[in-house]
């Protein structure tokens, strides 16, 4: 832990011991005392501070939907009229949770947008822009479909529970462990940052670890190692950064209209094979398309949404 | 702890700013661990500095701090890449930086806070929903759930810092909230 996330533990501990009602003069004083003796912990406590006051206004939400989220204990909500309504709808999830198939929760993401997921069982899944994903987390069950797009999955540890994750013919199954499977039509591709994976696809199999990277379509399967920048790179899209490493220039279009409605075309064939790099940010196509005709020499033309490339 | 007038303009004027600050720091340095490390250090800067007098200009100011602190980073760093020394030294990043998330206000704010609530572990969810949507006291959270308080406290702990890195980044603090409480109460006879 770092001296920052230390100074960040002992605020935020701080502010939980004050959020209790039994907060004494001499806690108060131990505070003031801690506030006092360096700038680092002020910072960290105002900051803490204001996010956590920030969040009371989460009250104007309606309590029927707290007491639904934490259904075992809705029957013993007293505090709001709404109780009696939050047992009735409490106790209709737990019908549905046990008696009926899990239902499947859809999410998707458009072009250009990027959201976390947090699912019932404490794994995450970031997705990336033009994402679609169905979840199904049920008792012994955790299941993901991977419809399009791409995403990144913080599986939460389960040895008992297998974590899957479908992609089309290609089955990913975890048991716990950060990776991001990416699928366009029936080509999949599976990056692995920590833990082992097993992929799956018509037959053939193979075992990912750390820093292993597969691809997956119709015919064959194949890995390969890579280093851990280079997997970082591939996952740029988490920071909002789109980081191009030696790839084509009509690879690189690809990549930037994955983000953007307005489509990157490159008109003339010659200039396909174009080696570039960079980091850039997703959605400002139009810097990259700056960069193509300052840098390169390149002729940039916008009509509709299109941005025609040519020499 | 009596909040002094230095207090509130970092909470106000500085902590919104927090979103581009990440952004800035992420673009311009390679490692990801660093990053806590470096908005603590930026903001111990802006604030010792604004103790002697208040910058006018808090986003420029938070930039060049964040920028100097770099330069001073990379300079001492064994390995200095020429580079990103180059980058920071000639590039102002500040102006591309303003922040539109910034006047995240009303409703907005209020979908933020729920999506800052629902990216939480299952169990600090719980207890961070029953404390702030049911306004339940720690106490009452413990025998709601039938955990021991020192339990719920350091669930509390940790959604503390988990809403405020989540709320921050998107420009999320009290300062908006209060102001608002300011104009109702204004209205009032």
């Amino acid at each position: 832990m770092s001296d920052a996330q230390r100074i960040d533990a002992a605020a935020a501990d701080w502010l939980a011991r004050r959020d209790n009602d039994n907060w004494t003069q001499q806690e108060q004083q131990a505070l003031d005392a801690w506030l006092q003796a360096s700038t680092a912990h002020r910072v960290a406590y105002l900051r803490l501070d204001s996010a956590w006051r920030a969040a009371d206004r989460l009250a104007e939400l309606p309590a029927a939907s707290a007491a639904a989220r934490h259904w075992p204990w809705a029957r013993f909500s007293l505090r709001r009229v709404a109780a009696g309504l939050a047992l009735v709808c409490g106790a209709a999830l737990f019908a549905a949770l046990y008696w009926a198939p899990a239902p499947q929760q859809s999410y998707a993401t458009a072009i250009g947008e990027r959201r976390t997921l947090a699912l019932a069982d404490g794994s995450r899944l970031t997705l990336n822009t033009g994402t679609r994903v169905r979840t199904s987390i049920e008792a012994g069950k955790r299941n993901v479909w991977l419809d399009s797009g791409e995403a990144y999955f913080d599986i939460a540890h389960d040895a008992a529970h297998p974590f899957v994750v479908q992609a089309g013919a290609s089955r990913v199954t975890v048991l716990g462990t950060r990776f991001a499977v990416r699928r366009e039509d029936e080509v999949v591709k599976v990056a692995v940052l920590e833990g082992r994976v097993r992929v799956e696809q018509a037959g053939q199999q193979v075992v990912l670890g750390a820093n292993d990277t597969a691809q997956a379509d119709s015919r064959r399967l194949a890995m390969s190692r890579k280093t851990p920048a280079q997997v970082a790179q591939q996952l740029g899209w988490r920071a909002g950064r789109l980081v191009i490493d030696q790839l084509t220039l009509e690879q690189a279009a690809h990549e930037f209209n994955r983000y953007n409605r307005r489509q990157l075309v490159i008109a003339d064939p010659a200039l396909s094979g174009m080696v570039i790099g960079g980091s850039f940010a997703p959605e400002n196509v139009d810097g990259f398309a700056r960069l193509l005709q300052q840098g390169f020499g390149l002729r940039v033309e916008s009509r509709d949404d299109k941005i025609i490339i040519s020499r | 702890m009596m909040q002094t007038d230095l207090d509130d303009w970092f909470v106000r004027e500085i902590l919104p700013l927090e979103g581009a600050l990440m952004r800035y720091l992420r673009r311009n340095w390679r490692d990801a661990a660093d990053l806590p490390d470096l908005r603590q250090e930026v903001y111990v800067r802006v604030y010792e500095s604004a103790r002697t007098r208040l910058p006018e200009q808090p986003q420029a100011f938070l930039f060049a701090s964040a920028r100097n602190l770099l330069i001073d980073r990379t300079r001492r760093a064994q390995i200095v890449s020429i580079e990103t020394l180059a980058d920071l030294e000639q590039s102002d990043h500040a102006v591309d930086e303003l922040s539109p998330e910034r006047h995240a206000g009303g409703r907005g704010e209020l979908q933020l806070l729920q999506q800052a609530l629902d990216e939480l572990p299952q169990r600090c969810r719980e207890v961070v929903s029953l404390r702030k949507i049911d306004g339940m006291s720690q106490r009452e959270v413990a025998q709601h759930m039938g955990i021991q308080e020192a339990t719920v406290e350091k669930q509390i702990s940790k959604g503390i810092r988990a809403l405020a890195e989540s709320l921050l980044a998107k420009g999320v603090v009290v300062g908006m909230a209060r102001a608002g409480v300011r104009l109702v109460k204004k209205g009032q006879p």
